[in-house]
């Protein structure tokens, strides 16, 4: 039975497997200035770059508000030096096989490709992301981008 | 009342086009339930016609908007909004026919018709950009009624995979005489595997 850590940003709730995770970090007070809501942008953390991916910049891009406090790093086993970006963490879950669902057939690319599979919770739905394929979210002809003025 | 004759004119939320209000035409047997409010779940690098998706009787559903599908203007604000809940019957790798179900975003102002429609076929509407997403269209006094394609449009994962031959892909202008509006319709029912 897959244990699932439950999370959300900007209103889409996500799962991921909790065997994917190396740790979750909480970054200190301070660490949102300067952050925009785009899919990828690479930020000084813990004394190094960091590829921060917001799973959700793609269908809030018209959003202009800042991150609320206390964001949380979900960082991968499989690509250490990348971070996805989470708003809230809800929990971990054992989840029943039989509570996951494939995407349905009208989802093809890159949707199907990133979160195969849906879990239901209850009243809602939380899209199962596929760890392995985080990294293609990275732009192929990665710029450095203006350096930011945060510090995990 | 005879379900087969039957069928449901879905408002579209677009503006009225050369005066005539547009529908979506469906056979009652394709509408599992019509819902007052849906939660949608948003999906990331979905395509632009799909808003998210729901849970329903245990599956989960995406939830279409059909306006940005077809290329209509869409004007949300139009009526309060209705959710659908519709099936269609798709061919699978495999040979096997499968029942697939998913929700439309309709006007409220649903309306419930018996056949035969006083109606004569139409073109493809002014404004609609993907005519091979309409398997019909019909004018009926100050209606456009289209029958949309749905199989094509649910099962886009798969169609990937196979893609539409070049004729089907195009779509046509014209479509089937008055005579075959139900067979237009029923195609699509025939299709669906009804339960109870």
């Amino acid at each position: 039975m897959p244990q699932l850590v439950l999370f959300h940003t900007g209103n889409i709730h996500f799962a991921i497997e909790r065997d994917e995770i190396s740790h979750i970090e909480s970054p200190k007070d301070g660490f949102a200035i300067g952050l925009r809501r785009v899919q990828c942008q690479t930020v000084m953390h813990n004394g190094g770059a960091m590829d921060l991916i917001d799973l959700t910049a793609t269908v809030n891009k018209d959003s202009q508000q800042s991150y609320p406090p206390g964001l949380k790093i979900i960082m991968l086993k499989s690509a250490p030096s990348l971070g996805l970006l989470a708003e809230k963490i809800s929990g971990a879950l054992d989840v029943d096989p039989q509570q996951m669902d494939v995407l349905p057939p009208v989802f093809a690319g890159k949707a199907r490709a990133y979160f195969p599979r849906i879990v239901r919770l209850g009243d809602h739905l939380g899209l199962v992301i596929d760890a392995a394929t985080l990294p293609e979210l990275l732009p192929a002809d990665p710029k450095v981008v203006e350096p930011c003025e945060v510090q995990g | 009342m005879n379900s087969d004759a039957q069928v449901l004119l879905l408002p579209a939320r677009t503006p009225d086009i050369n005066g005539k209000t547009v529908y979506y035409l469906f056979s009652v047997r394709q509408v599992a339930e019509v819902l007052l409010n849906t939660m949608i779940q948003r999906v990331p690098f979905a395509p632009p016609y799909v808003q998210g998706v729901t849970g329903w009787c245990g599956r989960v559903l995406p939830v279409l908007c059909l306006e940005r599908c077809l290329g209509l203007e869409l004007l949300a604000d139009r009526m309060p909004p209705r959710d659908v809940v519709v099936r269609s019957v798709v061919l699978e790798d495999g040979g096997q026919l499968e029942e697939h179900y998913a929700i439309c975003r309709v006007g409220a102002a649903i309306r419930h018709m018996e056949l035969p429609l006083d109606c004569e076929p139409g073109t493809v509407p002014d404004g609609v950009t993907d005519g091979s997403c309409l398997t019909a269209v019909y004018d009926m006094q100050a209606s456009i009624l289209m029958v949309v394609n749905l199989e094509k449009i649910i099962n886009a994962y798969q169609r990937k995979k196979q893609p539409l031959s070049q004729e089907a892909a195009k779509g046509s202008g014209v479509f089937a005489r008055p005579s075959l509006l139900w067979s237009a319709v029923q195609a699509e029912a025939d299709n669906i595997l009804v339960r109870g």
